[in-house]
């Protein structure tokens, strides 16, 4: 990254910066016009001097060209027009006016242009520092604080932007600016000129050296300011830790320290920022004295007439806003060249590896090219050694384990391979293709690595599992879009510097998952998910899913037929009871209230859970049934219960998400509700908006699931009322708010499972779930539709970093992605540790059998599990100390404790310096 | 409903010194699921997915072993069952049927997790089951051995 900050503006905008440069340069004529047809006025119009004796009439406008008379001598351009003393005031004025005009625009057309330029710079950079990001080694990467990282991206390249378009701009701006309102004070008189450079120097000089230690503290606050975001980001991932440990009060002292010191530089700031305003505005208020006395002196003397005086004067009130400006800029310069210092720091060019960004293909290595591991050794930046030299040839294709325990070498060696740690000494390639120079363009094409910690991103399951085919940059050549706002984007990116592809093109290798056509890619989602363990969680997310009538139109044609062969199998298996079906005239103790009053799903806010009971009409319909008390009364207790349970739980606790039925923001108000009705001793004496606000809360009452006992039959015989009346007297206008459920058609705002079996699976019945949906399954499957019901799975939203997700769903999606573009080598590093070990072992068999004939490295701690590997590699501490092949072949690094040893009671050898697998 | 959930907790003398709200918390966090006598409850060697705790009725804990059904343990109001194979992260090692028409209390594993970082209480009297268990284990093994 360019370290100097006008180098990189200009390097990236010189173009742009001559341009407005150019079109200040044209603006001035006209401000220096402006300037001097005030004088014209007083001394022409006003005081007659443009009137000869006894003239009536003046010439205004004549203009003649003072060519030489080489060339012919003066050119008359106009004779202008004779004008009374009257009307040479209003045309003067006229002309002040359009000049008042075109400087605005000018100064409107430069403003944009400026701006424009300044958010061009700032996108640039922003790309620049995440493309430096995507840049630092994987081992550096971890240990940026993502606060952090989020702040400088964000907030404190900003001021770097906003100055971009300023860097250049504004000195030349405003310097002519100044440069013509003293240029213009000197011609009207010496004295006055001099006054004002004068006042100009001083504040040009020492201002600027009052201001250094400004500058210095604004670094100390930056540095800070990022401290402390990178703090609060700690903070909030760790506090379910400062909870447990009860070290609130200690972090709060911490946090306060922090506030304390930002607060001091703060302070002093203000103070010297006040101080140099207050000596800007001194000066600023002095000059006027000056002009006053020695420019009314002047005048009375007669050696200056008013209406220069006056010009002076008007020219001088010009003079200190640009020259404050230009004073500002400078020290807008000097803070942002720190800022962009600081920044430009963080990335040394050593910890950058370099990108791989050519598009010819590439010539892999050959299948069968070993894994040649030669004198590797790792250290951390401390200097402790991670990883003793080892050197050993690992045949391809092959399985191998490493076997040791977690957090030693076996974790160091297993990074490497998975290119997770770049900073190793020694040598590891492939054919030519050397682990810590090849680049992400070649490693992605034969490794993929799959670690402990699934990262996620939001987005739904299929977006998270193609994240690793989105390599084909392919996009570029068939350009040939027309569309002419995409061409705009296209050309603005292009000059920020950024990529010009769109995340929207085809970015997908489909070749890598083994597929030609999109739709075909489903199928193989589907399949590596059925090997990671997920098939049965895709399932039941799409039986939870909806589908969408417009792009779905014949499975949803089908599911009248699923429905009626899955009812008579629940039937023919006395199963009915286990289903609760839905019933106009029933109330459905599996449904919440909302569902049971309006016997329908609502298709957008209006008659959502959290709108139903404040809506107009639906509130009329609960005040006639005489239920917004009732509603209330189970407002206050799931209020209460909620309060009860979840008032000590941390903010963003996921127990409190999942399972509150009352949101974080909500809660201080329902505390507020439940405190009014305690202290007044009965829920009656609550306000109707605070009533409202409990029976909104009632809406998603759940009797099955909350179980607090609430619902009694004579509640549901009214809600079974309300629910009769709000049908019958729907206005028109609600009609496109509400789908009824109905046997007879799809309700597509209804979740699959619910058309599947037109009634809710009853909560708290043995096995219920399981029993109903392999019924289900039995029949979608018998029917041909259960592949395409599946792929409704794949659309599950999983949330910020995966959380809507189980530990081991989020591993199970994580590992498909590596499987997904079929890696020659993959590294399982403790990605199975969120399983069971009976799942794990299943889910590495069926690995192992995807990677048959492929190369597979996976991290075990027992030995007992790592029998059927071509090879083991043992690791204790810092050192490999064994290999053991499956022909019997064994290395021994070390004499004595290894486990493998004892397992296979393998050859006893010398220190080895190489090894072959 | 609720309420006697959390009386049928407090049946076992290792949740009384939990605070009525955070046994609230964990009623309100699982599943309550009713068996009839001889439903199987858990099978052995399925995935360890859910912690229980018995609210009503009695459940049988047995183990498979070859041809032989080993009658383990016998769990009544209060009890805990499928801990160790969540904290192991193993399957289950026995199964657990329902003696007579059995209520429980299903608590998902992740859950189950949750609440051991986030409520010390529990976390302390899952230790003293664990704890009594071992103790118990132990006096039976003497008691085999004399035998």
């Amino acid at each position: 990254m360019e370290p100097n900050l006008f180098r990189f503006i200009w390097n990236n905008s010189k173009r742009q910066q001559l341009i407005v440069l150019g079109i200040i340069v044209l603006s001035l004529p006209f401000y220096f016009a402006s300037l001097d047809i005030p004088k014209q006025i007083i001394n022409d119009a006003l005081q007659g001097k443009a009137f000869a004796p006894g003239a009536t009439e003046a010439r205004f406008f004549a203009f003649t060209l003072p060519l030489p008379m080489a060339l012919g001598g003066p050119l008359v351009i106009s004779n202008g027009y004779m004008l009374n003393q009257l009307n040479l005031l209003w045309a003067l004025s006229g002309i002040f006016l359009v000049l008042v005009i075109i400087n605005g625009a000018f100064k409107y057309t430069i403003n944009v242009m400026k701006g424009i330029l300044g958010e061009r710079l700032l996108r640039r950079l922003r790309y620049v520092l995440l493309e430096l990001y995507l840049r630092l080694r994987p081992e550096d990467i971890r240990a940026v604080k993502p606060a952090e990282a989020a702040s400088i991206v964000k907030d404190e390249v900003d001021p770097v932007g906003g100055f971009a378009g300023d860097a250049f701009i504004l000195p030349a701006f405003l310097g002519m600016q100044a440069l013509t309102a003293v240029i213009f004070i000197v011609v009207q008189s010496l004295l006055l000129g001099f006054v004002a450079l004068s006042v100009v120097l001083i504040q040009a000089i020492i201002i600027p050296r009052l201001r250094k230690r400004q500058l210095e503290l604004t670094l100390q606050r930056q540095v800070e300011s990022r401290k402390l975001a990178g703090r609060v980001g700690e903070l909030v991932e760790t506090a379910p830790v400062i909870h447990i440990h009860e070290t609130g009060s200690y972090v709060r002292a911490e946090a306060g320290s922090r506030l304390g010191t930002l607060f001091d530089i703060r302070v002093e700031l203000f103070r010297r920022k006040f101080a140099v305003k207050y000596l800007n505005n001194l000066l600023a208020q002095i000059t006027p004295f000056f002009f006053y006395a020695i420019g009314g002196y002047l005048a009375l003397e007669g050696s200056l007439n008013i209406g220069q005086l006056f010009a002076a004067i008007a020219a001088y009130k010009d003079l200190p806003p640009p020259i404050k400006e230009l004073i500002d800029w400078d020290q807008t310069r000097a803070d942002v060249t720190i800022k962009y210092q600081q920044i430009v720091s963080q990335f040394p060019e050593d910890l950058l590896h370099e990108e791989d960004t050519a598009t010819t293909r590439l010539q892999l290595p050959e299948a069968g090219d070993s894994l040649q591991i030669s004198s590797l050794k790792a250290i951390d930046s401390r200097g402790v050694t991670l990883l003793e030299p080892m050197t050993v040839t690992l045949r391809r294709p092959s399985h191998i384990a490493l076997l040791g325990a977690s957090g030693g070498a076996r974790d160091v060696f297993a990074r490497i391979l998975g290119r997770q740690m770049l900073s190793y000494q020694g040598s590891l390639a492939v054919g030519s293709w050397q682990w810590s120079t090849m680049g992400d363009r070649k490693a992605a094409r034969i490794l993929a690595y799959a670690g402990a910690e699934p990262l996620l991103s939001s987005g739904t399951i299929r977006n998270n599992i193609i994240l690793s085919l989105r390599r084909a940059k392919n996009s570029t050549e068939k350009n040939d879009n027309t569309d002419k706002a995409e061409q705009k984007k296209r050309l603005e990116a292009e000059m920020s510097g950024n990529m010009i592809l769109s995340p929207g093109d085809d970015w997908l290798d489909l070749k890598a998952a083994g597929v030609s056509e999109l739709d075909a890619l489903d199928e193989e989602l589907l399949r590596v998910l059925h090997i990671t363990g997920l098939a049965e969680d895709v399932y039941q997310l799409a039986l939870l899913g909806r589908l969408d009538p417009q792009k779905e139109p014949e499975l949803i044609a089908r599911i009248p037929e699923a429905r009626d062969s899955i009812l008579a199998k629940l039937e023919s298996r006395g199963l009915t009871k286990l289903v609760e079906p839905l019933d106009a005239a029933r109330f459905n103790r599996h449904a919440t209230l909302a569902e049971n009053l309006l016997f329908g799903k609502c298709t957008g806010n209006r008659l959502s859970e959290s709108n139903l009971s404040s809506d107009p009409y639906v509130r009329s319909i609960l005040e006639a049934e005489a239920l917004l008390h009732p509603l209330a009364a189970i407002g206050l207790s799931m209020a209460e219960t909620a309060i009860d349970v979840f008032a000590d739980l941390p903010p963003g606790d996921p127990l409190f998400e999942r399972f509150s039925s009352i949101s974080e923001e909500a809660m201080p108000d329902f505390i507020k509700l439940v405190e009014i009705v305690r202290t007044r001793g009965n829920l009656s004496k609550l306000s109707n908006d605070g009533k409202l606000r409990l029976a909104e809360l009632a809406m998603s009452y759940l009797e099955s699931r909350h179980r607090l006992g609430l619902v009694t039959p004579h509640l549901e015989r009214r809600i079974l009322r309300a629910r009769a009346s709000l049908r019958q007297h729907l206005p028109q206008n609600y009609a496109s708010d509400i789908e009824f459920y109905s046997h007879e058609r799809y309700t597509s705002s209804a979740s699959i499972q619910d058309n599947l079996l037109f009634g809710r699976i009853a909560f708290g019945a043995a096995h219920a779930a399981p029993k109903v949906r392999e019924v289900m399954r039995e029949c979608l499957v018998e029917l041909g539709l259960d592949r395409d019901i599946r792929r409704i799975g794949l659309d599950f939203e999983v949330g910020p970093s995966g959380k809507f997700l189980r530990s081991e769903q989020r591993a199970g999606v994580a590992l498909a992605r590596c499987l997904l573009p079929r890696p020659s080598i993959l590294v399982i590093d403790g990605a199975l540790s969120s399983f069971s070990t009976a799942e794990a072992s299943e889910i590495l068999a069926r690995v192992r059998h995807e990677m048959h004939e492929k190369s597979i490295i996976v991290t075990q701690s027992q030995p007992e599990r790592c029998t059927d590997f071509d090879a083991v590699l043992s690791f204790e501490n810092t050192r490999m100390t064994n290999i053991h092949f499956l022909d019997g072949k064994d290395t021994v690094t070390k004499k004595s404790g290894n486990t493998l040893n004892q397992l296979h009671g393998s050859r006893s050898a010398a220190d080895m310096p190489k090894h072959g697998v | 409903m609720f309420k006697d959930e959390i009386a049928s907790l407090q049946c076992n003398p290792m949740f009384k010194e939990i605070d009525s709200a955070k046994l609230k918390l964990i009623a309100l966090t699982s599943t309550r699921t009713s068996y009839t006598a001889g439903d199987v409850i858990v099978s052995q060697g399925s995935p360890s997915e859910s912690v229980y705790f018995v609210l009503e009725g009695t459940a049988s804990v047995v183990r498979q072993e070859e041809h032989e059904q080993i009658l383990i343990a016998e769990l009544a109001k209060g009890a805990i069952f499928g801990e160790i194979g969540a904290l192991l992260n193993r399957s289950y090692s026995s199964m657990m049927v329902a003696k007579t028409d059995v209520c429980v209390l299903a608590l998902e594993k992740q859950i189950f997790f949750d609440l051991l970082n986030k409520v010390p209480q529990f976390s302390m009297a899952l230790m003293r089951i664990m704890a009594k268990r071992v103790l118990d284990l132990g006096s039976r093994y003497v008691e085999a051995q004399i035998k």
